[in-house]
């Protein structure tokens, strides 16, 4: 009981002060400072909240916590203080992770947005920690491009593509580069996203493409050990498909006129088309949709415990986490289990050590070649396939001819699923040392040493499996593996790393504020790979490789590379409202040639806190108001090669031959060099304003920026009379990303429990790409890479209808090789010579969008919570031709309904051009193929519930919260589009792709 | 301290600076260059070739182009298959032999070995100009290493330059190599002589083609075999009727042909992809033994026994299975027949999908008709010509048919050589250059192509056939880079 308190006087001016401090739903914040500024004396709040403090009267007490309002009390008489702290939502006194240390997000003067794991990203069923940035920061692209279980990572950009090779950001967790996919996201405490060059110059060489930091939990000193129980159970299943003809009678018909089209005759008689009206035997006669059989519902379930806590002199966190997905598509799955334990002891006054152990174990399962499954089944899938026969066996080809034997050759898509498997034991595990030496008050020495050891193992083997007729027919599905095989292969990656800085932070005659960092970095890569495989066993279910007779294969390679940089950062405040900062880094590359390898990036902002001043304090309505700029250059050396400027002599069997029945080893050279290829370099300009309104309760952060890449290096491309050697990689490329980001924010805030709190977030990026420089006259490609287009824009003819005769085709294709006909597609003729020809390209659509948002609005009232994540792109583009969406795929293959609209002399006022099969003329890339793939996506809505703490207390729990989740529900797109979820890879057709499941899910997450 | 860590270097595979070092250094160039032989824009397409005659259809139109080289559908801006495929391979072979070319100066060698792989060099790099000469016309001629500026400087040579490399090299070959090569599908004399013989004869220089015949007769090695069925059995490779040939082996090197596979019948073993597939046209071109008419109700009957040697048709059996009902045809190849030259009957293929089966790019029978050809050709003595026509048709154990009266035309003997070769090398992916330098497709095209049950499948040429046909494009991407490449006429 806390009112029994008897001032107890140390000495007679000194008052005792007590209380407890508690937050808006009346829960004790255990941690909180309580100091007199500019005294020294302070305290902390114990693990029920409560404080003891001996102050003069009249004093001021700061109350400040992470997260929360600080509050100012001066002490009059009372000795018992009891105070509320509120939740900050504004965020400006959030400590911004930063590179190489942290900031307080109000001196920030580079472009950085931050996302704190709370509740309702954490209780997500997010697989993978790069979904759970989707939709919520201004200027980062999130787009999740395979919904495979295991390796579902999403494709992350930070302000669009900044270079022609590897546009992924630099990803950091607690402080050492790491891979997305080696992290449990429920021990994430924070992600912060450094955009502006300024912001992540400190990084240098590998931060042209921004950075994700992200920060591990961790726990507290002096903080009462909690236990936090996280669990959820869901329900996969295949949202957005092709709608695809499931009638085969129908569909029959459909084939035989594409052959009538092209000039050939039926394949299927009219008998069997008949058969197929009139039967209803499923087995006999199927109608079959391929989709409902190689997809399923599936169970997803995650479980997490962690354990947080610390005594006045070692803090600790340590998780468990096991995840169990089951894929959409048949006889997929991935389970994982993750154990996290962070350390961290003040030795001494002067000394903190600490070390982190993070280890992952994923394993994931599918069919021995998924690929193929996919493509089985859009280049066949027929719906005259019976799935199963009526014994249980794989089914065949249904459409039979007089003779007994199948029309086509079977191409049952399930057969693939259920051929072999190829399992991936993804194995990782990390370890990671500190110290931190304070010399004095204001110079500190960090050290910091992390290995990492990554292991890929795959064993694949395959086996045979056939599908049946009705009558007991086999039928082997299309060019299908006969030969028995087993392979395994390891892909084995060390990383290290030792980086330490010297950290100086002083204020000198109370205003001017010196903070600055001096660092020095190793680092050093190593992969390693070995593949081992040999077919014919003995016996089908012989599947390690030992058993093999015959085909012995193995490789083994190693790729290493190594980096060393020195790094300084200076930053100055004036008075807290002029800020200052000047990063420079100097980053050697093993990946360059000795007199090439060093790059230096200088960065610079400035920024200045117009809120502060006091001409703005008479106001009310501008709460807060920053303006900021930043200029600043960062590397990139991130290519595909870890010797660019070597010249080989490629040895390998390709180039090999046998002269009397034996091997000869031969060997050429593939690839040019250019032995002087060095750093390429972006450089970013921002200007930046932030500033809140009506008290913070509306916040809006806004960005201006200019981002050119210079010396991108690059293969350009090379006639193919070198005999089709790859190109040099040479510094010549050059790319801009201008556009602007905002984020504004609104929030209102529940004062307790019983009132309504609401925010709602809006975020929007704009950029337009451009490829400034790159070869002229560029060859034409689809995805053209070429000066004065946006990087990948779409290129080719111009589809301006169909034919509707065939004397209108003649006339207008008049000096063409081949000459269309009626119900065939119209191109432009841009030069007007009959003929169609490069000439006759254009551009016709960019792939990267111009526009990326997401809007975050939530809702919380009486202990009930409603969350949504809605995201989506605008103004970009995909091309959509593939075996799904051009009928009958390469020789037969699915036909989705919009064929049936396909132009007859019946039907001619139509944009679908008549149907048909393998046809070259309507396989030209033209704009028939490009779709608008702007979509807005309901990406996350989730409904939450807090049991009062009057329950949990009786139950002797912290807090106890229920909630329901539902993922990927749907998405508005344009009518044209056809495929899976629009959040997909621009940059490919979408068919051989593991489609986004749609999840719902529901969870319970316990603190004890 | 900062340098020696950053300094890195592969241990994987050799760089230019420890190269060019001795004369294993030179073997593994060398053979690097006839690495080259294998790829599809080579000779690696063997028996597919013939998929852009009438004799033969490409349903897989994916693989090689060769269905649309051969109906007329391609543009100048077609890429992929033999289109660019040939003409960056040839220059590869080109490049890789001047390179080698180059260095062989500075490598310590004694003069006769360095003799002997100048003459492996110029062989090769005589195939690549003849195979462009015959694809593209004349082409630029490179004899010394250029770099990438200077490659987009170039201008077409004329087809007589171009052609006049190619024997220029053949020359080089002839004068410094054996008879006997030193290992097995290395350049001979008879090779070179033979490749120099066919430069000959499509140029239509049947002169020429003559003296060449001499040559390679006086060298005394070359004969038919006795087979016509066992020249294409593996256990007859390198026979005393094989000038040149693509070596193939088994194994796990990927050192075996790739067409097999792709040639074999569907449903079979090792699950063939039946492309390409023959068609009505060359199975018309079998002659009764007898030379009586085909009888339409027993059309396979008393047939010339080169049809069942090179084609699988209805009622055959292939590896003991009845096609086409237990040896299914491929979906999408209705067209009914499946080929059997070529593809290796009874040899598994391991994975990777590839057989052992050489491929013969140039063998006696060729000689012996292109003697007959240029003996036509100059009208100079038709009966000796009819004599060498009729040693094809009756020399050999297992074909033996009527033989051709002596006292033919110059008109009639020539259409009974022509004929004679259709029949005699169908699979052997040389018919469409003989349509290419007879200049007969306006007679050819346009061509039906019927399925097994009479229903049309395509027409080749449906526009009819023109005579930049008998030429490939330029690939607009080449033309793209280098503005001083003309196109061919008509593209």
């Amino acid at each position: 009981n806390t009112n029994s308190i008897k001032p107890v006087y140390v000495n007679d001016w000194r008052a005792e002060i007590s209380g407890t401090v508690v937050d808006a739903n009346g829960e004790p914040i255990p941690g909180v400072t309580v100091s007199v500024p500019g005294t020294g004396i302070g305290t902390a709040t114990d693990l029920d909240g409560k404080y003891t403090l001996n102050v003069d009267e009249g004093a001021t007490i700061v109350f400040s916590f992470i997260g929360f309002v600080s509050q100012r009390i001066q002490i009059s008489d009372q000795s018992i203080v009891n105070i509320t702290l509120l939740e900050d939502t504004s965020s400006l006194d959030e400590v911004v992770v930063v590179g190489y240390g942290t900031q307080k997000r109000e001196n920030l003067t580079g472009a950085v947005s931050s996302v704190n794991f709370d509740e309702e990203l954490q209780n997500r069923p997010i697989t993978n920690a790069s979904q759970a940035l989707s939709g919520q920061v201004p200027g980062v692209w999130i787009s999740q491009n395979s919904g495979k279980p295991g390796s579902d990572g999403a494709q992350i950009r930070v302000r669009g593509w900044g270079t022609l090779n590897n546009s992924n950001p630099l990803i950091l967790v607690d402080g050492v580069e790491a891979s997305i996919n080696e992290i449990n996201p429920n021990d994430i405490e924070s992600m912060t996203v450094l955009k502006d060059a300024a912001s992540s110059a400190i990084y240098g060489s590998r931060a042209a493409n921004g950075v994700v930091l992200i920060t591990l939990k961790s726990g507290k000193f002096g903080e009462r050990t909690s236990v936090n129980i996280g669990s959820y159970v869901g329900q996969q299943s295949l949202g957005r498909r092709y709608n695809i003809i499931e009638n085969s009678a129908e569909y029959m018909g459909m084939w035989n006129q594409a052959l009538a089209n092209q000039g050939g005759s039926a394949l299927f008689p009219e008998s069997v088309i008949n058969d197929f009206k009139n039967g209803s035997d499923p087995y006999v006669y199927p109608n079959t949709n391929f989709f409902d059989e190689v997809f399923r519902k599936a169970p997803i379930t995650e479980h997490n415990v962690s354990v947080k806590g610390g005594s006045e002199q070692t803090k600790f966190y340590v998780s468990m986490n096991y995840l169990n997905q089951d894929g959409i598509m048949l006889n997929s799955n991935s389970s994982r289990y993750g154990l996290t334990l962070n350390l961290e002891s003040k030795l001494k006054d002067w000394l903190t050590i600490g070390g982190r152990i993070n280890g992952i174990k994923k394993s994931s399962e599918e069919p021995f070649n998924i690929g193929r499954m996919m493509y089985i089944f859009a280049n066949g899938g027929y719906p005259f396939t019976a799935p199963y026969t009526e014994d249980g066996r794989f089914g065949s080809v249904q459409a039979i001819n007089s003779s007994g034997n199948t029309i086509v050759g079977n191409r049952n898509p399930l057969i693939e699923t259920a051929n072999g498997l190829s399992l991936t034991e993804n194995n990782f595990f990390k370890m990671n040392v500190f110290a931190d030496i304070d010399f004095t008050d204001y110079l500190t020495l960090k050290a910091n040493f992390t290995s990492q050891y990554n292991s890929n193992l795959r064993d694949r083997h395959n086996n045979l499996v056939y599908g049946y007729t009705n009558t007991g027919v086999e039928g082997k599905n299309l060019d299908y593996l006969t030969i028995l095989e087993a392979s395994r292969e390891n892909v084995q990656s060390n990383y290290n790393t030792l980086f330490s800085t010297l950290n100086f932070n002083k204020t000198f005659n109370e205003i001017h504020n010196i903070s600055a960092i001096a660092g020095i970095q190793i680092e050093s890569t190593v992969i390693k790979d070995v593949y081992g495989r040999r077919s014919d066993p003995p016996k089908e279910g012989m599947i390690q490789v030992d058993a093999g007779t015959a085909g012995f294969q193995a490789n083994g390679n190693m790729s290493e590379l190594r980096m060393m940089s020195y790094f300084g950062r200076v930053n100055y405040a004036l008075s807290d409202k002029y800020l200052f900062e000047m990063n420079l880094r100097a980053d050697g590359s093993s990946r360059f040639k000795e007199d090439y390898r060093w790059g230096v990036f200088p960065a610079f902002s400035a920024g200045w806190r117009l809120g502060e001043e006091a001409f703005m304090k008479s106001q009310n309505l501008i709460s807060d108001l920053k303006i900021r700029a930043s200029w600043g250059q960062l590397g990139n050396q991130n290519i595909n090669s870890y010797w660019p400027y070597l010249a080989v002599v490629n040895q390998t069997n390709g180039l090999s031959y046998n002269f009397s029945g034996s091997f000869a080893p031969g060997a050429g050279i593939t690839a040019l060099v250019d032995e002087s290829i060095g750093w390429e370099t972006s450089v970013t300009t921002d200007l930046g304003v932030e500033f809140g309104l009506l008290d913070n309760r509306i916040f809006v952060e806004a960005d201006y920026f200019m981002k050119t890449t210079n010396d991108i290096i690059v293969q350009l491309p090379i006639p193919s009379i070198l005999g089709g050697v790859s190109a040099p990689f040479e510094n010549v490329g050059e790319m801009t990303n201008n556009g602007f980001e905002f984020n504004i924010n609104y929030s209102k805030l529940a004062k307790d429990r019983d009132d309504v709190g609401y925010n709602i977030g809006v975020n929007m990026t704009y950029i337009v790409n451009q490829v400034t420089k790159f070869r002229e006259n560029s060859p034409d490609q689809l995805y053209l890479i070429r000066e004065g287009y946006s990087y990948r824009e779409l290129y080719g003819y111009k589809a301006i209808g169909i034919y509707q005769t065939d004397q209108e085709a003649s006339e207008h294709m008049s000096a063409n090789g081949y000459i269309p006909q009626a119900g065939e597609l119209k191109y432009e003729d841009v030069n007007n010579d009959g003929r169609l020809g490069f000439e006759d390209k254009m551009a016709l659509g960019n792939t990267i969008p111009k526009y990326t948002f997401g809007i975050t609005p939530s809702v919380n009232y009486k202990g009930f919570d409603l969350s949504t994540v809605i995201m989506g792109i605008a103004g970009a583009n995909v091309y959509t031709q593939n075996a799904w969406t051009q009928p009958l795929g390469i020789s037969g293959g699915t036909i989705t309904e919009k064929w049936r609209d396909a132009w007859t002399v019946d039907n001619k006022s139509t944009t679908v051009p008549r149907i048909s099969i393998s046809d070259t003329w309507r396989s030209e890339a033209s704009s028939y193929w490009v779709s608008d793939i702007s979509f807005v996506k309901l990406r996350n809505i989730q409904l939450g519930y807090t049991f009062s703490s009057a329950l949990t207390e009786r139950l002797g729990l912290q807090k106890l919260y229920v909630y329901g989740n539902a993922q990927n529900i749907g998405s508005l797109v344009s009518k044209d589009y056809e495929g899976f979820d629009p959040e997909r890879n621009t940059f490919d057709s979408g068919d051989n792709f593991y489609p986004l499941p749609k999840i719902l899910s529901l969870g319970v997450n316990i603190n004890l | 301290c900062g340098e020696e860590f950053l300094a890195v270097y592969p241990t994987d595979r050799i760089t230019t600076v420890s190269f060019w070092q001795n004369e294993n250094d030179v073997k593994l160039a060398l053979n690097g260059i006839y690495s080259v032989l294998k790829h599809r824009g080579v000779y690696g397409s063997g028996p597919t070739f013939d998929a852009i005659t009438p004799y033969a259809y490409q349903w897989a139109h994916w693989n090689g182009l060769e269905k649309q080289i051969g109906n007329g559908s391609i543009t100048a801006s077609t890429t992929g298959g033999l289109v660019d495929e040939r003409w960056t391979m040839c220059y590869r072979i080109i490049n890789f032999s001047n390179d080698f070319i180059a260095n062989l100066e500075n490598v310590d060698l004694p003069a006769d070995k360095k003799a002997t792989y100048l003459g492996e060099v110029h062989f090769l790099r005589g195939i690549a100009y003849a195979l462009l000469a015959d694809a593209y016309g004349g082409v630029p001629i490179i004899l010394t290493r250029l770099n990438t500026q200077e490659v987009t400087e170039l201008s077409r040579n004329t087809l007589e330059e171009t052609w006049a490399q190619a024997i220029s090299d053949y020359d080089i070959a002839i004068q410094n190599s054996e008879p006997v090569s030193y290992e097995l599908g290395r350049v001979t004399k008879g090779a070179a002589l033979g490749m120099k013989m066919r430069a000959y004869l499509y140029q239509n220089k049947y002169t020429e083609v003559l003296q060449m015949v001499e040559q390679i007769d006086a060298l005394g090695m070359y004969d038919l075999f006795p087979s016509y069925e066992g020249l294409f059995k593996l256990d007859n490779e390198n026979n005393e009727e094989v000038l040149f040939d693509i070596q193939y082996i088994a194994g796990e090197q990927g050192q075996g042909n790739f067409f097999a596979w792709l040639a074999l019948p569907g449903g079979v073993a090792a699950a063939g992809a039946s492309d390409p597939a023959p068609t009505q046209h060359i199975i018309d071109e079998y002659e009764m033994i007898d030379g009586s008419a085909v009888d339409p109700n027993n059309e396979f009957e008393g047939r010339d026994p080169r049809l069942d040697f090179t084609i699988l048709r209805p009622g055959a059996t292939f590896e003991g299975r009845l096609y086409p009902s237990e040896v299914p045809n491929h979906t999408g190849q209705r067209v009914g027949f499946g080929l059997r030259k070529n593809v290796g009957e009874g040899i598994p293929l391991l994975s990777p999908r590839v057989s052992p089966l050489n491929f013969i790019v140039l063998r006696y029978a060729d000689v012996l008709l292109a003697k007959a050809e240029a003996l036509i050709e100059t009208n100079q003595n038709i009966p000796e010509a009819i004599g060498i026509i009729n040693r094809i048709r009756t020399e050999r154990t297992d074909v033996t048919i009527t033989s051709l009266p002596t006292d033919l035309s110059q008109e009639a003997a020539r259409e009974k050589l022509r004929h004679e070769r259709v029949v005699e090398f169908f699979g052997e992916g040389i018919l469409w250059a003989d349509i290419k330098r007879w200049k007969i497709g306006q007679d050819l095209y346009p061509v039906d192509i019927k399925a097994a049950d009479g229903g049309l499948i395509e027409v080749k040429f449906p526009n009819g056939y023109e005579d930049r046909h008998n030429l490939l494009p330029i690939p607009d991407n080449e033309i793209s880079f280098n503005k001083n490449l003309e196109q061919n006429p008509g593209w």
